[in-house]
Formats: structure tokens, sequence, C-alpha cells
């Protein structure tokens, strides 16, 4: 399709344990990202949820290209991004930006404000100072922070104002697709509502695409348009929104919505509470990742890893029931 | 019935150099036995700051109790020696904190430190002591409790090490259990299990919880009774159901309706405007005045007294009728 704005095909990292000191070796693989496989259209909010461990921030990072992926391609408007070569990767780190989670940490403490929103621009060349000085003010207005905020550091901004000065930031070089990795867990519940808000606006302005990694099903179920649900290093469902929600296909993520607490005590729900933990991604089990905890576990399931169901158009699931 | 703990007119301030930061500013509540109270705020509202008021954990120097009264059945723990508080804490009143990895001591084994408790309150030894342990590893449900005593807390998962620092909480048959956001560290799935967990153990021993959170979604699925906190006062507080049915202050209903819901599409949230102020520099008369939607003349001037909008439900604010 040409309205695919990235792709990720069969993406996998492997990284090493390593044992001895000066000649070191690998002694076994922690398996944090195994082969997954999704697309992201123009304009829309791709949400991928799962617990922690399961290789949601590992997937951003190789999206990224903050690590290096051991199998797989990444398709950016149909090139692959790993040969791109050195004009098509400054082209793509231009397009592609991100906000992180706490603001108290992704803002360098000794650059103004100003110099945090320039800092894109100026790697990119092709700015003269005026259009750079033009561009912050816009950005700064675009986020809701007043015009004489860019001579003040980072130390003396609240949480959510912090934040909206990392999205000005992602916003300053005209970017087509914006990672948001968990970018209200940080705030306060009062304030999450507002950062929310503000990129769901700037998304409508500017036609932004946003891939948004969250571990909290509501904000999740607010912000996308479709989602993707990750156990182990593996995707086992992915679906639109309300079609995930409405209607979970995996028995994974029926236990994720049902472990996610209802804000309203007269909200009625069916519970299913999962037993064990999450296993290592050094040694995952066998077969399905997920038999050992699964309530619906089969004997195949054991044995034989599920391939992927295409259910309808736009759902796709990775389960012996399906 | 008199209640387990009652807590008047409570004021703990922190004197810094910058000047007075009034963290607890008049609060007041009580937990009867067996009863479960939520204590919900944002970040720097003086949750905290409460919880370990009612155990005089204090910051030293600096922060102090500057008036009001703890009665825990029937004696006021304000006027307690430092001596006589140790024989309360872990005893009578234990704690579960938010972060395991680091509220548990990494170089001591699980044994000793869930032995601890019992080897200072009820000076157990040897054989007994061990087995008392093994009790209470028991009570949190951790699988095989005599093969993990001599395991460190970092050869545990995340879900277990709070089991753990619910054994120590737990050990010594307490009456009241404060829990300061037990389950925010952990992933959705295992903290359905711990909630369980916790609900389950509250019906066997009949143990009172104090249940701070930020989280509503915990509140409804945990609670009897809520209280709100905001900038060091007690803004609103009610039986559970009846708070999130019929919320009265301004900042709750926008608390209610800023958050996204998991089984309705939105279009766009209700946010509230602004952040949670500064606790060293509050506001003239209601704290909330600056961002609440219905800020009147008096609200700039008067902070409210506490008013009875129905029954159990106290409000402050000043739209409710005396």
């Amino acid at each position: 399709m040409n309205d695919t704005i990235l792709e990720v095909k069969g993406i996998t990292k492997h990284y090493p344990i390593v044992a001895g000191v000066v000649r070191t070796k690998p002694i076994g693989w922690v398996k944090a990202v195994d082969g997954i496989e999704f697309s992201i259209r123009k304009g829309e909010t791709f949400g991928l949820v799962g617990e922690s461990g399961c290789g949601k921030t590992t997937t951003t990072k190789l999206i990224l290209l903050l690590e290096e992926a051991t199998e797989g391609a990444i398709m950016f408007r149909g090139t692959d991004v790993f040969s791109i070569g050195r004009s098509g990767l400054r082209e793509y780190r231009r397009a592609v930006q991100a906000v992180f989670q706490d603001p108290f940490s992704s803002l360098n403490p000794r650059m103004k404000v100003r110099d945090i929103i320039e800092e894109p621009l100026v790697t990119l060349h092709g700015f003269s100072k005026k259009q750079r000085e033009e561009r912050i003010a816009e950005c700064l207005d675009q986020v809701g922070l007043p015009p004489g905020s860019g001579s003040n550091y980072p130390h003396e901004f609240s949480g959510g104002q912090r934040q909206r000065i990392a999205v000005a930031r992602a916003l300053a070089p005209n970017p087509d697709l914006i990672i948001l990795d968990e970018p209200v867990s940080a705030l306060d519940v009062s304030v999450r509502a507002q950062i929310m808000n503000l990129l769901k606006e700037l998304q409508d302005r500017f036609g932004l695409t946003y891939l948004m990694i969250a571990h909290d099903l509501a904000v999740v179920r607010y912000m996308s348009t479709r989602i993707g649900v990750m156990y182990l290093g593996k995707l086992v469902e992915t679906g639109r929104s309300e079609d995930l929600f409405n209607d979970p296909l995996h028995p994974y993520t029926e236990a994720l919505l049902s472990a996610a607490l209802p804000t309203h005590p007269d909200t009625s729900r069916n519970e299913i509470v999962l037993t064990g933990e999450v296993p290592s991604p050094v040694d995952p089990p066998s077969g399905c990742r997920f038999h050992p905890r699964c309530p619906k576990a089969m004997d195949i399931c054991s044995h034989i890893e599920p391939v992927l169901a295409r259910m309808e158009p736009d759902r796709e699931v990775v389960c012996h029931l399906w | 019935m008199s209640a387990l703990l009652d807590v008047q007119n409570l004021k703990t301030y922190y004197f810094a150099r910058r000047g007075v930061v009034k963290a607890v500013d008049g609060v007041s509540f009580s937990i009867d036995q067996g009863e479960t109270l939520g204590l919900v705020g944002e970040s720097g509202c003086g949750k905290t700051m409460t919880c370990h008021s009612i155990l005089k954990l204090l910051p030293k120097p600096g922060g102090r109790i500057v008036e009001g009264q703890v009665l825990f059945e029937g004696e006021d723990l304000v006027l307690k020696t430092e001596r006589q508080m140790r024989r309360i804490r872990g005893a009578k009143i234990s704690m579960i904190l938010q972060d395991s990895m680091t509220s548990l001591n990494p170089a001591y084994t699980i044994e000793n430190q869930v032995g601890e408790v019992f080897a200072i309150h009820q000076k157990l030894k040897g054989r007994a002591l061990k087995e008392k342990v093994i009790e209470a590893l028991k009570l949190v449900k951790i699988p095989a409790a005599e093969t993990r005593l001599r395991a460190f807390p970092h050869q545990m998962s995340g879900g277990m090490r709070q089991r753990v620092a619910g054994a120590i909480a737990l050990g010594a048959k307490p009456s009241l259990i404060i829990a300061d956001e037990p389950t925010t560290a952990l992933d959705v799935t295992i903290q359905a299990q711990y909630l369980n967990l916790l609900k389950e153990i509250q019906a066997e021993t009949g143990v009172a919880m104090m249940f701070v959170t930020h989280d509503l979604g915990v509140v409804a699925r945990m609670c009897d009774k809520v209280a709100v906190m905001y900038a060091g006062r007690i803004v609103e507080k009610a039986e559970m159901k009846d708070l999130f049915r019929h919320p009265r202050h301004p900042y709750t209903i926008g608390l209610l309706a800023c958050l996204p819901k998991m089984d309705a599409e939105l279009d766009k949230l209700v946010s509230i405007p602004g952040q949670p102020p500064d606790l060293g520099a509050l506001p003239d008369g209601c704290h909330f005045a600056p961002r609440c939607p219905e800020c009147m003349e008096i609200c700039k001037q008067k902070y409210p007294e506490e008013r009875l909008a129905r029954d159990e439900h106290y409000v402050s604010c000043w739209l409710v009728e005396k």
C-alpha cells in the first residue's frame, strides 16, 4: 500500500550474554525482539503495548537506529533504512523524531530551552540563524509555552511543561513520524490529559504519524488508531483499536485487558488473573511463548509455535486457537 | 466503636532554608478495624508525608509535626518517644513501600530480612524464627517458600520481591498496614495478582489498610473509603462508591473526568489546566482556585472549611452549602 510510511519486517535483536574477561565469548542470547512485523500508515497512531521486558523499547531503539538489528529490515517510505547511505540517513533522521518518557532526564539541564529546540535544526543544516529563531518561536507557540520561555533552563519548568519542551524539540525539524515512548507515564495524573490532548491536536494540525509505546491501556485506547500487543519479544496480536478492545482474540490480550483496572467501581468486568510471571527472554518457553501462563493452553501450544493468522483486514493474531 | 486510627488536624511542616513547606496542612481522617482507606493525590501533594507522620519517620532535620493528633488504638502517637515508636513500627503498624528493589536490602538474604521482624518484636531465635519466616512467606503465597530463604532480592522478580516486602509488613500481624503506592512499579498482570493477594490476606487476618495511590483504578478495586488530597489538604472524603458516583469538589470531578476510559471511545479528554502548586508558595484562599473552572471571588480569599455534603461525605469547597 502506498500510504504506508514505516514498515517493520521481521526485525530481530539478540543481545549477547558474555562470559570471560579478556577473551569474551557469548554464552547465550537475550532475545529482546524476535522477528516482529508491522506497518504504520500515514496519519495514524500505532500503539505498542506489553509488559516491561517484552521488547517495546528495544523496538523503538531499532527504528531510531540507536541499536543495530540482528536481522530484518525497516522500510521507510519504501526504502530500506539500513542501506540508504549518508544523505538518505540524514533525511530519515529528520523525518523520524522521538519523545521519551522522563522529561527530567531527556532534556540536557545545561542547555537553555531555546538551544534544546534549536539543536536538531543546527545538525540538519540549511537553516539560517534567523529561520531557526523563527522556527523556535513557532514551536514554543505550538506546544503552548509562553514565548519568553526559550531563555530559561529545563529545571525552571514543571514535569508537564518539560514534556511540552520535549514535544517542541521533536516538532522542530518538521518530522513525519514521532515515536512516543511512554509520553505521559512520568507525569501527574491531572497533567496527563493536557499532554495527550496536545499530541492529538498537533497530529490533526500537521498530519503527523505516531508510534506510541505505553503500558497504560486506557492511554493507548485513547490515543491509538491501531494497536499491537507484544509478549516476550513477539507481536501476538494487532488490530484496530476498537476491535481489539471490544473483542480481543489472543488470550494474552484478553488477560491484559482484564487486568487493567476500570476507573469506576460500577464498571463490570470479567476478571482473568494470570498466574506466574513473564519468563526470561534468554530461554523463552518452547512452542507458543505464552503457553505456561495461558488459561486456554492446549497440548499443541507447548511444542509448536503458532503462525500468524489474518482474521479480517487489519486484524492479525498469533495463536493456535485461530 | 472508636476508630483504629484517628488522625486529627495533622500539620507537618518542613523547615527548609528557603522557607516553610507546608507538606501536610491540617489533615483529618479515620480508619476503622479491617477497613481500607484510599488516600489519593498527585505527586507532591503530601500523601507520603502523611504516612511518614503517622509512623514519625520524618526527614531530619527539618520535618516536624507542628500540630494535631494521631490517635492509634486510643493513644496519641505524636507524644510517643522514639523508643516507644520502635515497638509500634513493624509490630502494630507496618509499611509497604513502592519499590521493593530499593526497600529491601540487597546484601541480606530473604530469611534475614523477613526474620528481623520476629527477632526484634517477638525475640525469636533459631528454629522457631525460621518457621515463622516460612509461615510469613507462605502467607504471601511465595511458591516453594523453604527454598527461597537463602535467596537475595536480586534473584527474585519484581512481583516476588514485592511479596517479600508484604511478608515483612504482615509478619508480626499488625493491625494497620500503610501501603504507599505498592503496585506502581509492577506490571498490570502482576499488579492484579498482588491486589488480589492483599484482599485475600485482609479477609483472612482482618488487617486495616491505608492505601496511598494516584491511581483511581486501584482505589475503585481496593478501598472502602477515599480521601482526596490536594496541596497538603484533604479536599474531599467519602465512601468509595459515593465519591465515584457523586464527586463534589471540582478537583475530584476534574480528576475523574481527565482519565481516559477503557470502555469508551472519546474524542477529547477534559483536562485540568495548569499544574499542582508549589507547597512552599501556596496561593491565598483555596489552593485549587487558580486551576478551578468554577472559581469565585471568595475562593481567592479564604480557604473553605470542611463541610458535610451528605452522609459521611465531606467536602472543602465554597460551592457546597453549609
